[in-house]
């Protein structure tokens, strides 16, 4: 059972006309078609195709940013989990405003921009290779990207693309096949300029649909204090229903976990740091610093920046926490109308439908024509982003740079676009989605340690040298796959590695290291090789640096 | 001033993220058109202008 069937069974039980959502959807993609046909025939060169041609609007680059961070499941699936563990997630809302946005945009978009600018970078993994002069740090990264950006890329497209199977009611790998081609035609044809613009326009509906839901949900519990007032009244609740969660931390909706508890740890170490640090590595979202002319638009897209993520994200995880309210007191579960339920009984123990279920149950039908084309909006935004940057490191940065010279190389690039999408397409059919999972964790751990001291150090530290980035870019790797592999309890018993290497599913038992994110020691052991490895090799040219910083 | 929330580090939560959105609409909005360029060099006096354009006009002559 998945979101798309809460929705679908909420859609035929309400009386609404499906058809109604199918025709809403089609117009839907229509629209899309258009903006991606607009990208398209102002789509003149490979500055054009790889960053819009370095002209983007401050509002459709913030909208870009914000949609290709917040995914379907930064919504669904992490609104679930509040539903299951508290309003304490609201942290993470905080981190990814103060660090992926405001941090992001002022510390590293402005230098970013300049940089990239000042030495002719097109892509993050060029943006790197031209900062240390290093044709061999750009098709690294660019190898890194080709090989896990696909895992992370299937797991949003097989979200999409149930989704689309239930909603139309049409067959799995149909719907797979058109959700795959519709994103691939803008992205194709449209670049950087046909992904942004639709982003814009999807970043705005996903703001209407979130922000629909909070205001309703507040008004069906009765106030924002009556509705805070309620969930904390249910604290008690907790040790008689859910002894489990107790036992590791839990205490409320309304509460912080217990200090040094396993939820603590994992609120803490895995979602504040992990997720909120690890967001100003990605290279999807990196890139479109690149995109504006100048550090006038990037203030400017602080402001909306700020905004979309309070009101997208923010929204998802209040209404998760507070779907417990509805459910206990009026509510039902899924098939047993049982009430007095928990939001996570009422979701049959998966937190992802806790969201859904809410909006069938507490909401009226409409909105659930608004959530849908929200789901579909994060899903195709993030996917579209995550599509061109594997496509323009298989292009760009590593057929143009193995064989340069060769041919259009924005045809090369479009055509490494058209096979990064193959490629996470075969994935999406092919591998269970447990390995997907755990897969799309180590790309985003990875991503954090490898690029992040190193994204730091060529934007602040003009003593980094090439020997200290490859240095900790291994580091980074080496240590977070190891914590991976044989520490983080989540990751190492369900690949199965350290179970069959040494007999036991994490090397190191004691608390609280099997909960502790392998961000939190991989990220200073690259800190610390970058450091060290640039003290002790020789430096760059003083013209080459003075080329970078200008 | 806990809005109903059951402690304070839950609710400080709720503000920060409140705070860090009006910090960045307040941001966005005082530097609406300041931009990260190098300043411009600063402009000459209209006599040394003036004769510094008469002088690039004899040498293009």
């Amino acid at each position: 059972m998945n979101t798309a069937w809460v929705l679908f069974g909420a859609a035929t039980e309400s009386g609404m006309n499906t058809l109604i959502l199918g025709a809403l959807i089609a117009i839907y993609m229509i629209v899309i078609s258009y903006l991606g046909f607009r990208g398209f025939r102002r789509t003149r060169d490979k500055q054009d195709y790889l960053l819009a041609g370095r002209s983007a609007h401050p509002f459709v680059m913030a909208m870009s940013y914000g949609a290709a961070f917040i995914s379907t499941s930064a919504l669904v699936g992490f609104g679930g989990i509040a539903g299951q563990f508290g309003m304490g997630l609201m942290w993470l809302v905080f981190m990814n405003i103060a660090i992926g946005i405001v941090v992001a945009f002022l510390f590293f978009g402005r230098r970013t921009r300049r940089m990239g600018a000042a030495i002719g970078a097109n892509t993050f993994p060029e943006f790197i290779g031209k900062r240390f002069d290093s044709k061999g740090l750009k098709i690294f990264l660019a190898l890194v990207i080709f090989l896990f950006m696909p895992l992370y890329s299937s797991v949003v497209l097989i979200g999409g693309a149930r989704f689309l199977q239930e909603v139309m009611q049409i067959d799995y790998y149909w719907a797979l096949g058109v959700f795959a081609a519709v994103v691939a035609v803008y992205v194709v044809f449209g670049g950087l300029k046909g992904v942004m613009y639709v982003d814009a326009m999807m970043g705005t509906v996903m703001i209407v649909g979130m922000v629909s839901l909070l205001i309703l949900c507040y008004w069906k519990l009765g106030g924002v204090v009556s509705a805070h007032q309620a969930l904390t009244d249910m604290a008690p609740l907790v040790a008689e229903r859910m002894p489990q969660e107790a036992a590791l931390g839990h205490r409320g909706w309304t509460v912080m976990p217990q200090f040094n508890s396993v939820w603590w740890w994992t609120l803490v170490s895995s979602l504040m740091l992990g997720v909120g640090i690890g967001a100003l590595a990605q290279p999807q979202l990196a890139v479109r610093f690149m995109t504006v002319k100048s550090g006038r638009e990037l203030n400017r897209a602080v402001l909306i920046g700020s905004v979309f993520i309070l009101l997208t994200v923010g929204s998802a995880y209040m209404v998760g926490a507070l779907s417990n309210v509805f459910f206990y007191y009026t509510g039902t579960g899924i098939a047993d109308h049982i009430e007095g339920k928990l939001a996570i009984e009422a979701a049959g123990g998966n937190p992802d439908l806790i969201i859904p279920l809410f909006i069938r149950q507490a909401l009226p039908p409409v909105i659930l024509y608004i959530f849908s084309l929200t789901l579909l909006s994060a899903a195709m935004s993030t996917l579209s982003s995550l599509f061109h940057v594997t496509g323009s490191a298989i292009g760009h940065d590593l057929v143009c740079t193995l064989s340069p010279g060769k041919g259009d190389s924005t045809l090369v690039t479009r055509c490494g676009v058209v096979f990064g999408i193959l490629v996470s397409v075969l994935l999406g059919v092919v591998l269970p989605p447990g390995i997907i999972a755990r897969g799309t964790a180590i790309f985003f751990g990875v991503c954090a340690a490898a690029f992040l001291p190193s994204y730091w150090a060529a934007l602040y530290w003009r003593g980094a040298t090439r020997f200290g980035v490859w240095l900790s870019m291994s580091v980074g790797v080496g240590a977070s796959l190891v914590g991976l592999l044989f520490l983080h309890r989540k990751e190492s018993a369900a690949l199965g590695i350290c179970e069959a290497l040494f007999g036991r599913s994490e090397l190191i038992s004691a608390f609280p290291w099997p909960y502790v994110d392998p961000f939190i020691y991989s990220m200073p052991l690259s800190i610390a090789a970058l450091i060290v490895g640039s003290l002790c090799s020789a430096k760059l040219s003083e013209h080459h640096i003075r080329k970078c910083f200008y | 001033m806990l809005m109903g929330l059951g402690d304070w580090p839950t609710a400080l939560a709720v503000y920060c993220s409140v705070a860090a959105t009006v910090f960045g609409v307040i941001y966005g909005t005082i530097c609406w058109n300041r931009s990260d360029e190098p300043a411009a060099a600063e402009p000459m006096s209209g006599a040394r202008r003036r004769g510094g354009s008469r002088r690039r006009n004899r040498h293009h002559r």
